[in-house]
């Protein structure tokens, strides 16, 4: 029974949790232990117990069909991802390395242009970029940081090697799921919380708020997050994130600019901002100064901002730094502003504006994965590998039409997780299949750098598949990092009150 | 507090006690149906859609006033705007943009009574499962109320919450004691006269109120003794002056208040003065006062809603 729940599980690649002999990862021994002791129906219970927190706590994506918009449940799977502690470590400065070079990229960009005039990025690659905004030239936001909020897509490879696939700059999200994610796992795998040091990740709010503080003058500023409106798909994330860390969740109908300062419309009246976290793209937030048809921005936002009288996350125009041209050229921004090795691998990209590489990419069509450099969330991609010959044909079209927007790397033998396989019926075996996973883990930068303890991990549900988008078939794991050295055995004990609690006499 | 997000979580407390309300209604008032034997019984349910005033809506669908017609009207008709799926619906709604600024556990109980709605409607409105289904919202809106008065910190959005219900219920309680007048003044013969005592506990029980008329009033049900207690009491929750008194109170908390309060006072005074005894006795009158009373209520809210929610925009 326990025992076939693995019986044939079989890695096509790396395995996250397994090593290849099927033996757990150190890390991994007491949630290995747990599952081969678990009968079916306890783990059933405990399937139903996370769907059940799911719907009681509200956590939902929303999904655009034709019959209107529909709030769908998150797709959880109770079986954790789990990561070393000392392997984390290490990840994490490589993260922390990558978002201040990015930083001072993008400011270098829209300053002096040191690293064109080197020609260490070529300069046509900014030219020709849509994500360049030529209205936020010169201006230098708190601290030079631009991209205040990244979520960098990482991977791992069958030799173990984790890789950054890209950094997203624009308005990343899901670290609300990563939160969530552990209160589910909470309720619904308390005892293993007892057995593995699991280290906490609430903080990332916390630091948010800090983040977002630093970015005004004031001790105690007037934070906005900037959603688009109920009807956007991370609505509920832009809910979550502006009730942690108390702040107003505002529509640009509720902000109008007067004397280039930014106000909300309040039921006793006008209250200035002072940061907006914006959940809006840049080429909405001001129809006075991008796309004039857009109702989710704020007339005279970019003239308050470049007043330096609100701060804006992420900056406009941070989103020149994710392309995944640009991305190719990640490990020589590093060590050009950072004189520092990158810590963290970069997938080989081949640059189809290269006419060397175009030629090279065309004749590999059928073993590489090419991706728009513009797109988020998975569309537009092709799969060489499970590709058919048309969609080859046809993405050879498109890139001969216009091959600076594309890019494409070697198809990576992305790692798996154990994943509890539906059931045809609920008195059917509960059975672990290995999914491919992903982790988007969080990095803020204002006055200081902090990344979250993990992030998100998203897993493919479908068997075979690598998308892991929400969107497109996609669930998500709970991240542990989990620290194996042993417990500290003494614990300090609170001082008890003195008074005892009264009782009717 | 936002002005937009001010008038999302006044509709949201506005619907949850329409709900609350509407579903103590049909559960109560079809039981003290049961006590009327004679009331024909095609026309015996109508008062029930007299009360929300929907009429007119009912009739061009319906010829007769059945139970089983009524009920589902109310309980979950799409095409009824104030029927409880209908209502549900409005309180997701609002929810949703409100959301971030209530406590997690008073969301979760907000969108679980949402969710029981949605889910058991279908079997609710069979007559077997009515009072199950029924009595099961009341109790979680009871949940909710609970939630809102001791987690959410008293601050304007819990006023705002608290001055929509007043304003419900009390256009609740002058709607309950005008089915009497209604029914009296249509017919006028004696049978139905008899009945009038019955008419009359159930206004109480349809504002849950009718323990605390024994506990407080001492004397048997009758028209002068329930419309004085439900107008004018002081400590009944229902009542009309109780809720407009603490509206009152709820409004000292903002600037900008004059127009609502002068509004607010003037419908106390105008309570004040009322002759109970004519009004138990002289169905029309009484009519005309409780209409007036609901005008007052609705300029009530105008008033709250020009001075602190959003302008109307006009659609192009």
């Amino acid at each position: 029974m326990p025992v076939s729940r693995w019986h044939d599980y079989i890695s096509p690649c790396h395995d996250e949790l397994l090593q290849p002999n099927g033996h757990p990862r150190p890390a991994v021994a007491q949630l290995k232990q747990w599952l081969d002791t678990i009968d079916d129906t306890g783990l059933l219970h405990r399937r139903q117990a996370a769907e059940l927190a799911i719907r009681q706590m509200g956590i939902t994506f929303t999904v655009y069909e034709d019959s209107g918009n529909i709030d769908r449940e998150w797709p959880f799977d109770i079986i954790p991802r789990i990561i070393d502690a000392n392997e984390w470590r290490n990840v994490e400065l490589g993260l922390i390395q990558r978002v201040r070079a990015l930083n001072c990229f993008i400011h270098d960009l829209y300053n002096q242009q040191h690293i064109l005039n080197d020609g260490i990025v070529p300069r046509e690659l900014i030219a020709s970029s849509s994500n360049f905004r030529s209205e936020c030239v010169g201006m230098t936001p708190p601290h030079n940081v631009w991209a205040h909020i990244c979520g960098s897509d990482l991977v791992r490879d069958s030799d173990g090697t984790m890789y950054v696939l890209e950094d997203n700059l624009r308005v990343p999200s899901g670290v609300s799921y990563m939160i969530e994610n552990r209160e589910i796992m909470k309720r619904t795998l308390p005892e293993l919380f007892a057995q593995c040091r699991v280290l906490p990740v609430d903080n990332y709010t916390s630091n948010l708020r800090r983040m977002l503080a630093s970015l005004s003058p004031l001790p105690n500023p007037m934070i906005c997050v900037l959603t688009p409106g109920v009807y956007n798909s991370a609505y509920f994330e832009h809910a979550f994130l502006a009730q942690e860390i108390g702040a107003e969740l505002v529509e640009g109908r509720d902000l109008f600019v007067e004397d280039n300062e930014v106000f909300m419309r309040a039921v006793e009246g006008p209250i200035k901002v002072d940061v907006i976290y914006r959940r809006v793209d840049d080429a909405f937030i001001d129809p006075e100064c991008f796309n004039p048809n857009s109702t989710l921005g704020v007339s005279g936002l970019m003239r308050a901002w470049r007043s330096g009288n609100v701060a804006i996350a992420n900056a406009p125009g941070a989103g020149v730094a994710d392309d995944k041209v640009v991305y190719s050229y990640v490990p020589d921004i590093i060590q050009y502003y950072l004189k520092e090795a990158p810590a963290l691998a970069n997938v080989p990209t081949y640059r189809c504006g290269d006419p060397e590489s175009l030629a090279y990419v065309l004749n590999h069509l059928a073993e590489l994965v090419v991706k728009p450099a513009n797109e988020s969330g998975g569309y537009g991609m092709l799969i060489g590998p499970h590709s058919t010959k048309q969609q080859q044909q046809d993405m050879a079209a498109q890139i001969k039409a216009d091959p600076r927007n594309y890019i494409a790397q070697p198809t990576l033998q992305i790692s798996t997780a154990p994943t509890l396989a539906p059931s045809e019926s609920p008195t059917a075996p509960q059975k672990l299949a290995p999914r491919h996973v992903d982790l988007r883990p969080f990095i803020l930068q204002g006055d200081e750098v902090t990344v979250t303890t993990g992030g998100l991990t998203r897993v493919a549900l479908v068997p075979g598949s690598l998308v892991v988008n929400s969107s497109q078939g996609g669930g998500s794991k709970d991240t542990w990092v989990v620290d194996s050295v042993p417990a500290d055995a003494d614990r300090t004990v609170g001082t008890a009150s003195s008074r005892q609690i009264q009782r009717q006499e | 507090m936002l002005s937009r997000v001010a008038e999302n979580v006044y509709w949201l407390s506005r619907y949850l006690e329409r709900i609350e309300n509407t579903a103590r209604l049909v559960n109560v008032y079809g039981r003290s149906l049961m006590d009327m034997p004679d009331v024909e019984t095609h026309k015996g349910w109508m008062p029930l859609i007299s009360i929300t005033g929907l009429d007119d809506l009912y009739l061009a669908r319906f010829d007769l006033a059945t139970e089983a017609d009524v009920t589902s009207f109310i309980i979950s008709e799409k095409n009824n705007p104030g029927s409880m799926a209908n209502v549900a619906m409005a309180i997701r709604n609002n929810l949703r943009s409100s959301r971030d600024i209530f406590p997690k556990q008073m969301y979760e109980k907000i969108s679980s009574l949402y969710r029981y709605i949605n889910q058991q409607i279908a079997e609710g409105i069979h007559a077997g499962n009515r009072h199950r289904f029924l009595d099961a919202v009341s109790r979680q809106s009871l949940e909710v109320g609970g939630a809102v008065h001791s987690m959410l910190r008293h601050d304007q959005a819990y006023k705002f919450m608290r001055m929509a219900c007043y304003l419900e219920r009390a256009d609740m309680t002058t709607r309950v004691l005008d089915v009497p007048s209604s029914l009296l003044a249509a017919n006028n013969n004696q049978e139905l006269s008899a009945f009038e005592v019955t008419h009359w506990s159930g206004a109480l029980y349809s504002v849950s109120a009718m323990q605390m008329y024994r506990r407080h009033v001492r004397q048997p049900v009758s028209a002068q003794g329930v419309l004085d207690f439900l107008l004018n009491d002081e400590q009944l929750p229902s009542a009309c002056r109780f809720c407009l008194v603490r509206l009152d109170r709820c409004l000292n908390a903002f600037s900008n208040n004059e127009l609502v309060r002068k509004i607010v006072q003037s419908q106390l005074q105008q309570l004040k003065h009322t002759d109970i005894e004519t009004l138990a006795s002289d169905a029309v009158k009484r009519h005309q006062f409780l209409d007036d009373l609901q005008l007052g209520l609705i300029d009530t809210h105008n008033a709250i809603a020009s001075a602190y929610f959003p302008p109307v925009l006009e659609h192009a």
